[in-house]
């Protein structure tokens, strides 16, 4: 998983044109926020209808994001790779792990209550504005124990 | 990510029970029975009465039954911060201390920093000394690499990873020694710490940021010293060197650099003398140059394990203290064999006695005086106080939990003890079984 050559991976560079509306997809992930088993990279969670990643039509839903323009998204906080991506410019390049039917990741096994962050400016609402509860966080942080 | 109205982030976790830090004013500062919450984004959200529970719960967001509960014999205390440690030389620690510094470079140092050309010996070494660090309770670690850029960016990298906050040197000597061929050319120094902090920077780590780092003045020609100075102040940059270490190194000095006054005078006179600047041991500093230190606003690393190792001298670290100079404590591994901040505790506490010993009134440090030295007092050196050090709300949540009674552990209580008294065993006694729990901004780094 760390990047490393193997069959069944395969990478690819997507060039984004930032839209009206950003990028137009979700993310979930981060260390402390992971939505797989034992990966706490970040996974596109939902690509927006005719947003800019739905109509450049590569990426897809479960894609596991490596680095956005040239900047690695291992090990950072979910809050963290936000900023990153807020921050990234117009043109931004990501490089994109693609989920493939051989890869044996096991069920997604992320939070019933999507912390997921939007990738578009209008939905760059608070990650943790008043619609996470509590017990969300503490199901997480005892999940995680 | 910023709520509407740009509030504060929601609170992520709650411990109840002791705290344990120091202030500026007070070496320690203890409170029982304390609420410490810490938000998402890691800071430190409040620290309240424990009794106010409910009243705090409601205010800041969050479910009173969720919090964690420390036990008797536990504590929360600052992370340490380890002000001069070379990571590379982690490799041979706990050896190769039968010779003076000046020999003890060129026989042992020089040709293992040299090896650091291969990246996948870089590679393990630096991630066990990240590990290790981080498991002895060290979150913040000021760190030399070696000459090799690409193997420093890993260091970087791997410091990331694991979460550590880490200031990362590319190592520059340009000097010629005549002995080993481990060197840069002056040109080569200067480009590759500009790649060197052009690439980490590039890497965005929120806590892991590049420091201009001359080894020390014999290792680099002038024009180097003064390139790095600008470098170093073109990017607001950190510096790193060493300083006053031992008496031939002095000597040494004075012959390479015939026109400076002092050796301190020798980096000032580059600009390598900034209120980001740390400096290792200056063991034997006079006074006029611990007040041109004081006025540039820099630091000093104490690092008493080395200095007793290699016998380098023994700082006066009261004298520093009285002169206003920033100080905090260093490992400095491999010149000293010990990769533990609480070892750097107990050395420091040493050199102080053989000092009284020596003369009779010397005031030594207590262990209060070295618990702020090993925690705020490196934030300080490091000009990182205004993030972490101590519990203060705004800062970032760096942070061991210790269990004093941990099972298994070197420690036996037989009765219950204060907080002060508890702290004293752990410093004196304790080792990485009782740090049970680490964290950097707010994220849970040890256990792995």
């Amino acid at each position: 998983m760390n990047g490393s050559l193997h069959p069944h991976l395969k990478y690819v560079d997507i060039k984004l044109k930032r839209g009206p509306a950003g990028l137009g997809f979700n993310i979930l992930g981060g260390v402390d926020q992971p939505c797989r088993m034992d990966d706490n990279g970040i996974y596109v969670s939902k690509i927006k209808e005719d947003g800019a990643a739905a109509l450049d039509g590569r990426l897809r839903e479960e894609d596991k994001i490596i680095a956005i323009n040239g900047v690695s998204l291992e090990n950072r906080t979910h809050r963290e790779v936000v900023d990153l991506f807020r921050t990234a410019g117009e043109n931004v390049e990501l490089r994109v792990l693609k989920k493939s039917s051989f890869l044996t990741n096991g069920p997604a096994d992320c939070p019933p209550e999507g912390q997921s962050s939007s990738m578009s400016s209008l939905g760059m609402l608070a990650l943790f504005a008043g619609a996470v509860t509590i017990f969300v966080i503490a199901a997480l942080y005892k999940r995680r124990k | 990510m910023e709520t509407p109205d740009n509030s504060t982030a929601a609170v992520k976790f709650v411990f109840r029970g002791t705290l344990v830090h120091s202030t500026p004013e007070e070496a320690l500062q203890i409170r029982e029975d304390a609420l410490l919450g810490v938000d998402a984004d890691g800071k430190i959200a409040f620290i309240e009465d424990g009794k106010k529970l409910q009243d705090i719960s409601k205010s800041s967001g969050f479910n009173p039954s969720a919090i964690t509960q420390l036990g008797q014999q536990e504590f929360l205390m600052p992370g340490m911060i380890d002000t001069h440690i070379h990571a590379s030389q982690y490799s041979y620690a706990g050896t190769a201390l039968d010779m003076p510094l000046l020999q003890w470079l060129n026989t042992y140092t020089f040709p293992v920093e040299s090896r650091f050309k291969d990246l996948e010996f870089a590679k393990q070494v630096y991630t066990q000394v990240v590990k290790r660090t981080l498991r002895n309770g060290t979150t913040t670690a000021c760190y030399f690499a070696t000459i090799h850029t690409d193997a420093s960016l890993q260091l970087g990298r791997i410091a990331h990873d694991f979460g550590q906050r880490a200031l990362v040197g590319k190592v520059c000597m340009d000097r010629d020694n005549g002995v080993t061929d481990y060197s840069e050319t002056s040109q080569e120094s200067q480009d590759e710490t500009n790649r060197f902090i052009k690439e980490l920077l590039n890497q965005k780590y929120p806590r892991v940021k590049p420091v201009v780092t001359p080894r020390f003045a014999p290792s680099c020609t002038e024009p180097l010293l003064a390139q790095l100075g600008e470098i170093a102040k073109n990017n607001n940059l950190h510096i790193q060197s060493h300083i006053s270490e031992n008496l031939e190194e002095i000597t040494l000095v004075k012959g390479l650099f015939p026109q400076s006054e002092s050796y301190t005078d020798v980096y000032h006179r580059f600009n390598l003398l900034t209120n980001k600047t740390v400096m290792a041991h200056g063991c034997h500093l006079s006074d006029e140059e611990l007040v041109l230190f004081r006025e540039t606003g820099a630091a000093l690393s104490h690092c008493p394990n080395s200095n007793f190792s290699l016998c380098s001298g023994v700082l006066n670290v009261r004298n520093v203290l009285n002169h206003n100079v920033k100080l905090g404590l260093g490992t400095d591994v491999a010149g000293g064999y010990s990769s533990s901040m609480l070892d750097a505790v107990r050395r420091t506490l040493d050199a102080s006695k053989v000092l009284k010993i020596q003369d009779p009134e010397h005031k030594t440090l207590s262990f209060e005086e070295v618990f702020r030295l090993a925690t705020l007092g490196g934030s300080q050196a490091l000009s990182l106080d205004d993030r972490t050090g101590n519990f203060e709300v705004g800062k970032d949540f760096d942070a061991l939990r210790v269990n004093v009674a941990a099972p298994g552990g070197p420690i036996d209580l037989i009765q219950k003890e204060k907080p002060q008294i508890l702290l004293e065993k752990f410093l004196n006694l304790g080792d990485d079984r009782n740090i049970v729990e680490v964290f950097v901004a707010g994220r849970k780094v040890v256990p792995f």
